[in-house]
Formats: structure tokens, sequence, C-alpha cells
């Protein structure tokens, strides 16, 4: 797995990673910072690495530098400061991603905001905090409470599920990563089952029996990851003539029988030399087995009461009761079978265990877990899952010597859930960032459970809730990846305090590598909300489209970034390219746009509409593309939006021309030329006069109207006059309005 | 060795700055040498590649940086020679030719300095300019320069299509007592001689006003500027707890934290990292004194006269380079501050959930003596 990450002070022998970029020999920085030179380095943006050079030292030294520059000066060396994501963990990122997801919406489905005004703060594991406890009055309701326990538990079994399946993956490796992954595997599964186990089927009554008992899953649990004694273990005194004399036989016998394993340690009481004795004796004497300790005591182990098995805790204990009063009357019994047996203090043992007797239980047990387990099955058999955590007070604890996965154990089941997860840091971000969720969810791991009022610690409401501190952490190693930088933003984006900050700044250091993963990045800023994010990436494709000569795909992006004065700009550039080489590019462009984008723009608008006459006019459709035409000249004196500039009017009244002289039906009534005459006028007679006629000078000659292009302009106008006055005297005659 | 690639600069002389752009896919390194060079990241190879290498400036370059890409492929670099120039990438075509590397040393960059064109050269300074900083692309294409007359010089972009047009829009004294006295040199325990030295960084948060972080020379001081409601910058904040230089400076991002964090680089040996509070009625903490500008009344009429102050405290105070210390730099998260000094080594800093600051993470100039040492570190 990828990386360990480090978020606890209580490890205070941490020791900083170091490594070695090789601009100098070993030990050669004194000389090497000597005069001129330093060491400098800077953080990459989005990738785990940093750059490390020799620089120069004294910025404020303008001479050249003393002594030769070498080639070793110029190395720029670039230093991975994490791990990347090993290519075998993808699929198992991008598969609990789903879990995880899935978790975010039965969530909300479950009531989204699952606090509720309440007098008592619920924990969600059965522990009710008194009202003020905490500083905080909030609870939520029960029945929300439960459906997302129950949301949680599902996804714990999904994650648990893929951890076995990559766990498969693993196994068999034998390199230092696999080895890596593999214990980092096995941690995540028991963390998560404990989890289960202790605190999330507490009143979720998961299983036939409808009370809540510890039992069965804590058995599981340990014999899961635990699994001890093997059963290879079994063997050698299985094929032995004599088994009980092997030392390891009556170990594995109590070991066996304080781990439930109720079918294994009757299998090895029947190879015992009494229990075959027995057998041939009562083949041959046809002698019932009741007065053979062994059988006795195998038969009461068989009739062990397993609470599945009962629907309610007062039959089970009922049951329980009875087979107790069994044990305990061949406990005082046990004497009246000296002479039977030579193993009369071992079988006294096994019914010591049997009996429930706590100091047997204890001496017997390998370690903590086992003896819970003895503790459990034979002396609270009815034990609750919240109340496991009181069996600590018996059971002794090497936390000196104990593996990272078990402090994580020992903490979950104390529900000490900071402590565990200050544990989990060091083992791996996917685990942290995907527990502290699982436990934010459930209501015990959020800011509030770390306000302090020690001096000089940090007011934990200053800061992010744990639960998005670690995902976002996890997020980081995942935007670097070529594939899973989605999945990196997806995590951000389920951080709803901190991560619309994180997301806003992330999604934007994504390269925009291609237009395919362009897109994927707009969608997820529309599909997150990030309207600014997205136009920013718009902006910036639009400017590499723009740099590339690509104008209209670049105005489409101005567009979708509503840059309303990029987009003018643009639009002016593309008429600019008509005006000088009848460039019709801004046609194309005004095809693909949108009505919104039509509505929300003038010049957009005046394009569509110019657009649309081309339209007409190529379609023979004279008197609509006159009434286009007319309209468009107008909306250049627009007291609110001017959606043509006047400097396009002489290219409108040049347009105009082949409708004027359009036979036989007269295009423009009389209305419609006394407007034309009156645009032709405001153009001729204004202050702006050069600039509205030379236009399409200005654009061809890049900026330059010469007097000679005014002139042409005149000259034309002055044929569109008289076309006009001979328009409206048809118009007149023929009465068209 | 956690080593990616390496490759050779080939400058003629000594390297000043190295800038990535804004994706990390690209960076320009500037030198004594007067030459720019920029460098592409190939992938599919995962080496770095030549762009171009041409003379930029007529003097050191001092440092470099990039625009948001929203703005093209530009870059501005600042010089001895008092000038900063902007450059942007030409279009491809004429320039694509093959670059010529061998075993990773370049030969020649493949564009031979036709690639990117000057585009603007502000020639305001009385002095050389030590630090150039585009602000962050909400306050669109601004640049802040500081140079070795005492001035923060603010620019914006008249025109961000063209970038030829540049407005001086401010400038600033940083100096308390105005222009920088003119033996504002020293010479330090190695020898080397220092005059004032200047440093900035934009504040990148959107939902703060317009402020700068500036190292401020002689007078081992960082600054806040803050710009007011009509516009116009004043000192602000003054961080006064560095006892030499202030040597870099950098504003971190700010991501979901109800504060800022700012860093500070020292040639007394340390590396600072300060907490920017909620406004208060005054600075707190011995290292802090009240702003002197007479726009600014501290006290209970505060908030009648000007916007209310930060509440600055020092949060991590690292002697671990043990000498001086010429560069800090933040992550684009702000999560993790990395620190360069004259003990050769790249330290990188990152806060626990706790706001407990450690260095995790110790890059050494050295070569190896057995591989990586200490624990293995989760940094990003």
């Amino acid at each position: 797995m990828q990386g360990q990450p480090q978020d606890d002070s209580v490890y205070a022998t941490f020791a900083a990673k170091v490594s070695y970029a090789g601009l100098c020999k070993p030990g050669g920085i004194p000389e090497l910072v000597t005069g001129t030179r330093t060491v400098r380095g800077l953080l990459s943006a989005v990738r785990n690495e940093a750059v490390i050079h020799i620089a120069r030292r004294d910025p404020e030294n303008n001479s050249a530098s003393p002594g030769s520059v070498s080639q070793d000066d110029q190395v720029v060396k670039l230093i991975k400061i994490a791990d990347d994501l090993p290519p075998s963990r993808v699929s198992f990122v991008n598969e609990t991603h789903g879990v995880f997801a899935a978790l975010q919406f039965s969530i909300r489905q479950a009531g989204g905001a699952w606090r509720s005004v309440g007098g008592r703060r619920h924990t969600m594991l059965g522990f009710d905090e008194p009202p003020g406890g905490s500083g905080d009055t909030r609870g939520h309701s029960h029945t929300m409470g439960t459906e997302i326990k129950k949301a949680v538990l599902r996804a714990t079994v999904e994650y648990r599920e893929k951890i076995l399946s990559k766990f498969h993956e693993v196994a068999d490796g034998s390199t230092p990563e696999a080895l890596s992954e593999n214990v980092i595997l096995r941690t995540a599964h028991s963390a998560m089952q404990l989890l289960e186990v202790v605190h999330l089927k507490a009143d979720l009554h998961v299983g036939p029996s409808q009370w809540d008992h510890v039992q069965e899953d804590y058995l599981s649990w340990l014999n899961a990851h635990y699994a001890e004694p093997r059963d290879e273990d079994f063997l050698p005194f299985k094929m032995s003539a004599n088994p009980r004399g092997h030392p390891k036989y009556w170990p594995f016998v109590y070991q066996t029988l304080l781990r439930g394993h109720v079918l294994t340690v009757v299998s090895i009481l029947k190879i015992h030399p009494d229990f075959r004795a027995q057998r041939i004796e009562a083949i041959g004497s046809n002698i019932g087995e009741k007065d053979v300790l062994i059988v006795k005591i195998i038969k009461l182990i068989e009739t062990l009461p397993q609470p599945a098995g009962y629907e309610t805790q007062h039959l089970f204990e009922e049951r329980r009761r009875r087979w107790k009063e069994d044990v305990c009357r061949l406990q005082s019994n046990v004497r009246n079978y000296t002479g039977q047996t030579r193993d009369l203090q071992e079988f006294s043992t096994v019914l010591a265990i049997l009996n429930g007797d706590e100091k047997t239980i204890l001496d017997l047990a390998q370690d903590w877990r086992e003896a819970i387990a003895g503790l459990i099955l034979f002396v609270h058999p009815s034990l609750k899952r919240h109340e496991i955590a009181e069996l600590f007070d018996k059971v002794y604890v090497d936390v000196e010597n104990s593996s990272i996965k078990e402090l994580i154990e020992i903490a979950i089941i104390e529900g000490e859930f900071q402590r565990a997860i200050r544990h989990c840091t060091k083992q791996d971000w996917w685990l942290v960032a995907h527990f502290a969720d699982l436990l934010h969810h459930l209501g015990v791991f959020d800011r509030d459970n770390v306000v302090t009022s020690l001096p000089g610690m940090v007011d934990m409401r200053d800061r992010p809730p744990q639960r998005e501190w670690y995902l976002l952490n996890y997020s980081n190693t995942l935007l670097s990846h070529p594939t899973l930088w989605r999945v990196g933003l997806e995590y951000i984006a389920s951080c709803p305090a901190s991560g619309r900050q994180v997301l806003e700044t992330m999604v934007t250091r994504i390269p925009l590598d291609g237009d395919i993963k362009t897109r994927k990045l707009i969608a997820f800023c529309k599909r997150s909300g990030l309207e600014g994010p997205r136009r920013e990436i718009h902006r910036t494709v639009a400017r590499t489209k723009y740099r590339a000569g690509r104008i209209g795909e670049a105005l489409e992006h101005y567009i979708e970034a509503k840059d309303a004065p990029k987009v003018a700009s643009l639009v002016d550039e593309l008429i600019d390219a008509y005006l000088a080489t009848a460039d019709m590019t801004w046609s194309d462009v005004a095809a693909r746009l949108s009505p919104t984008a039509v509505e929300w723009h003038v010049r957009l608008a005046m394009l569509v509409r110019y657009r649309e006459f081309h339209e007409l006019f190529t379609n023979s459709d004279y008197p609509a593309a006159g009434r286009q035409l007319v309209e468009i000249i107008g909306s250049a004196f627009g007291s609110n939006t001017r959606l043509l500039p006047k400097r396009l009017i002489y290219t409108l009244l040049i347009d105009s021309l082949l409708l004027l002289e359009y036979e036989p039906a007269v295009v423009f009534g009389v209305k419609a030329t006394n407007e034309l005459m009156r645009c032709l006028e405001d153009i001729t007679t204004s202050h702006r006069r050069k600039e509205y006629l030379g236009a399409w000078a200005a654009a061809k000659e890049g900026g330059n109207i010469s007097e000679e292009a005014v002139a042409g302009a005149e000259a034309q106008l002055g044929v569109i006059r008289a076309a006009l006055v001979k328009n409206l005297s048809r118009a007149y005659i023929r009465n068209v309005e | 060795m956690n080593e990616v690639m390496q490759f050779s600069a080939g400058h003629e002389d000594l390297i000043h700055d190295v800038a990535y752009d804004f994706y990390g896919k690209r960076l320009v390194t500037c030198s004594s040498d007067q030459k720019l060079k920029v460098w592409d990241m190939d992938e599919e190879k995962g080496t770095w590649v030549p762009n171009d290498s041409w003379k930029g400036h007529d003097s050191s370059i001092l440092k470099v940086t990039w625009a948001h890409p929203e703005y093209g492929q530009v870059f501005a670099s600042c010089s001895f020679d008092r000038t900063v120039r902007v450059w942007e990438e030409q279009d491809q075509g004429s320039y694509e030719n093959s670059a010529e590397t061998r075993a990773g040393v370049v030969l020649e960059a493949k564009n031979g300095g036709r690639r990117w064109a000057e585009k603007a050269r502000l020639a305001d300074s009385k002095g050389p300019v030590q630090d150039l900083e585009f602000a962050p692309t909400h306050l669109g294409l601004k640049l802040a320069t500081t140079a070795a007359d005492g001035i923060l010089r603010i620019y914006e972009a008249m025109d961000v299509v063209q970038l030829g047009q540049w407005t001086l829009m401010d400038e600033i004294e940083i100096f308390s007592g105005g222009q920088p006295p003119p033996d504002a040199s020293t010479t330090t325990t190695s020898g080397v001689v220092i005059t004032s030295h200047y440093c900035l960084s934009w504040c990148p948060s959107r939902f703060q006003p317009q402020m700068l972080l500036v190292g401020c020379g002689k007078e081992n001081v960082a600054k806040i500027f803050r710009q007011d409601t009509h516009g116009k910058w004043h000192p602000s904040e003054q961080i006064s707890f560095h006892t030499d230089l202030v040597t870099d400076v950098a504003w971190a991002p700010n991501m979901g934290r109800a504060y800022q964090l700012l860093a500070t680089a020292c040639k007394d040996g340390r590396v600072r990292i300060f907490k920017l509070g909620g406004a208060s009625s005054g600075a707190t903490g011995p290292g802090l004194s009240a702003s002197s500008a007479p726009w600014q009344t501290v006290g209970a009429n505060q908030k009648k006269s000007g916007p209310a102050k930060f509440q600055v405290e020092m949060i991590a105070d690292f002697s671990d380079h043990g000498t001086e210390v010429w560069r800090v730099d933040w992550n684009v998260t702000g999560t993790i501050l990395s620190s360069s000094g004259d003990d050769g080594k790249v330290r990188l800093w990152k806060s626990s959930y706790m706001d407990e600051w450690r260095c995790m993470s110790i890059i050494s100039a050295e070569q190896g003596g057995g591989g990586d040492h200490g624990e293995a570190a989760m940094l990003r």
C-alpha cells in the first residue's frame, strides 16, 4: 500500500525520512555551500515530487560566479517525496471508492444531516452521554441512527470483501511491497470486522437470534485473524500411538476449548486413550458410556449452548443454567473417577474452564484475545457487545510489545476511536480515510470529541472535521495518478466543510491533456456545482484554442466561461476576419450557438441574426431576408442593447444592395426603405464617419484607414443611396409597406 | 533514493531560480548567465526535454514566476538589470524540430530562442528587481514585484490577450522610513555581501481582501500589505520575530481553514510558520507590532477607521537547518512546506490534524550512503 501516514505526537521516536539527491559527494555540503552556492528545492503542484538543485546563494551579487561553473552545478534532480500508488492498487482503489460512494449516498438517504436537536448525545454505539458531558447537546433520532448503522455495516462488510479479494491477489507475493500490502490488508480487515462485532451489530440483531450478544461474532473475528491453534498442530498427536503423552496435547485441548472450537476439541478428546478404551470396552461388554469421565466431558462440550440457537436471552440463559448445573455436578464428583483415568487433573482443568473459572481461563489463555474469548464463552456467555471492553480489566495486555494491528484492535474494543485512528495513521492513508469516514458517520469522531481546554492546544472548532482531514490526505495520493485523479476528486467532493475549497483548487490543477479529459473535468465540475473552476477551465482551454488560431472553439469556451469581454473581443475578431477576407468562420460559430448563449450576449445574438439573414438570402426568401436585415441594422440604434456595432452598418447596407435591385418584387417597403436611408445618413454624417465607413479597411490593414478606403466606401454608399431612392419610389407606387 | 529523474540545465553560470508552471509539467530556469530556459515534461519517456533557451536580460536573472494558464503560456522574469520581462510562448509550427539530447545532457534547445516572445518590459525599478509573483487568478492578471529600491510595485495587464500593456497600479514603500539607506548592506558570517533584500508572496485566498506578505530587507521583519476598500495599499500587520534578514516569504493556500498560514525563511537559520487568526483589535505576541499606518487606528475605534487586524501567532519556529535558510515554498494545498538552507538540505514540513508541524522528510544534496533512513512518512 502506498506510503505510511504519520499523524500522532505519541510517536515521539518518529524520524524524518532522508533522501539523497546526489548533488555532491557525502560530506561535501560544507564545501558546496562555501561562497556562492547553496541548495534549493521546490514542490511540484500535483505530482509527489520536489525539484532540488544547486543555486546561486547571493542573489544580490551581480558579478559572475567566481571560479569555474561545472556540469555538476547544472544538475536538476527531481526527487519523489512520497511513493506513487502501485499499479496493483488501482482496482482496489476504484472498487472501494464504489463502496465509499454508496455509503455516502445511503447516509444522505438516511436523513442527510444525521444530527437533530436533542437532549442527549447518542454516540450511535449504544452509549448515551448526558447533556453537557461533551459540551454538546446534539443528538439524533434512534430510527435514523439505526439506518445509518445499517448503512455503515453494509459498507464494512463490502470493504472486507474487497480487502479479502485483494488479499488473495497479494497473498503469494514475496516482494517487500506485497508483504507490506499483506500486513495492511490484514489490519484493515481486522479493524473493520472488529468494528462490526463490537459496535455496529448492537441493536441491529443481525442473524437468527433477536437479542444482542457478542460471543459468536467475537470468536469469528478471533479465529479469522488469529487462527491458532492451526490444524496442522493437530497432526502430530493425532498420528501418535500415545497422544495424551504428547507435550502439546493438553495445551491444544485448552486452547481450542477457550476459542470455542467445539468440534476440534471433541475430536481431540476422542483420540484420548480413555475414550478409545471405553469404546472398546463398550463394544465388548455392551456397557453404556455414562460412567466414563471423558465421555461425560465430551457430552458437556458438545451440548454447550450457543446463543444463536435461542430466540431470546431468557431461553438461552435458562438452558445455559441447566448446562452449567451439569458441569458443576460433574466437577464436584470428579474425584470419583480417580481410578478411571491418569489425567484427572487435566480433566479437572477442562471442567474448570467449562465452569467458568476465571483464574484457570486467564492462566491458560495464550494472549488477551484468547482470554477474552474464554471469558465470554464460559464466564459471561450473554455478554453484550458494548460490554466487551469491561473484560480488559481482567486480562493482561502487553501494550509495549503489541503490533500496530493489535493496538488498533484494542482501541476499537475499548471504544477509543481517536486512539484507533492515531494507530491507523501508522499504516496507510486508505485505512485511515475509510475508517475515519465510518467513525464519523457513526457520530463518534468529529471535532467536538477532541476539543480541549488545555492552554496552548489547538481549538479543533477552527479545523475541518477529522474525517475530511484524512479523506483529503488520501485524495492527495490519488490526484497525481493518471487514471485515479477522478476518484481523488470524488473523495474531495465528499468533504462538505473543507472539501469545496480544496476541490476548487485541485480540479483546476489537473492537466488538461486532451479534449476528452477536459470534457470529463468540466462534467465533474458541473456535477459538483464548481462553477468557478468550470469557468476557469473553460477560460484556460479557450486561451489554448485561441493561441492555436481556433477562434471559433475559443469563443465557445469563453461563452461557457461567461466571459463577456472576451466573447465581445473574439466576435469582433471573427467579424474583422469577415470584413477583411470574407472569412465565414463566424457563420459556423453562429450555427453552433445555444439559445442560452444567444440570449446572454448581444454580439452572439447579432451573429445568429446575421447568419439567418444569409440563410434566407441563400434560400431566395428575399422578403424575409429584407425584414431581417432592416431589423439588424435598426438594432444598432437601440436604446438599451445595441445588437449591431455601427461600424458594421456599412457592410449590411452593401448586403441590402442585391435586395434593392431585386426584380420584379419590391423587397423593402416604404418604412423599411426610410429606415435604411436613415441608417445610411447616420453613419455618413457622424463624427466617426471614417471609422464607420473604413471598418473593412481597418480589419484588412491592421487598424489603418486610408482616405482612399473611405472614398471607396462613399462611392459604394452613393450607389446604395440611389438604389434606396429608386426602391422608395417603387414602394410608393406599389404601395408596399 | 527516491530520485525520479534528473537533467542538466546547461547554463553557463549558476542557476538562480527554478519555477514549476501551474500544472507542474513545465519548468523554467534562470541563471547568472542572463539566460532563461524552459523545460517540458515528456510523460511518455519520463524525462524533461528542453523547450527553448535564450538570453532574457542584460544581467543576472534572479527569479521567475508563471502566470495562470488562462492567460496563456506566460511567465515573468526579474533581473539585476532592474527590469521585469513578461514572456509568452508563440505558436508551434515553424519552431518544431527535434531536441538534441544525449544521455540526459542538453546540447541545444530546439527552438533557438524564438519560441518565447518578450511581450512586455517593465523598467520602473531603480534597483535590481529581486522578487516577483503573479497574483492569484481571481484578481486578474496582476504582477507584484519587489526591488532593491525598497518599492513594492503592482502591475496589471491592460490587455490580457496581447499582454503588451502593463499599468503600474501601485508603488508602495516597503521600508518603514521611506527609501532604504544607501549603505543598507551587510556582510554575513560567511562573508557574503547582502544589500537589502525584499521578497513577496500574494495571499491566495479569494475570500480575503487583496494582501501581500513582504519580507522587508534589513528591517528583519515581514509585513502584510493590504488593499483597502478604496483600492489603496497600506502596511498592516508586522511580523517581527526574526533576528536577521527575512530571505523568503510564502503565503499558504487556504484550504478550508478558518485561518491563514504564512511561512518565512530567515538568515538567522530558522523557518517560521505563522497563523493569522480571526480579526482582532490588535496584534498579539511579543514579535508583533501594530502598523503605524495613519489610515488605521489600533484600538477601540479600529472598526471605524479600517479593517480589523489579524491575530498573528507564531505556531512553529524550526532551527533544524542551523544555518541560513533561503527559500520557503508551500504545496498547492498548503499542507506541506518546503524549506531550503545552507545546510544543503531541503526539508519538508507537514502538520498533523492537531496542528503540530514536524519535519517529515529531508532531501539532502549529498550522495546517499545506503538508501533512505528514518521511518517512511506519507506526505501528501
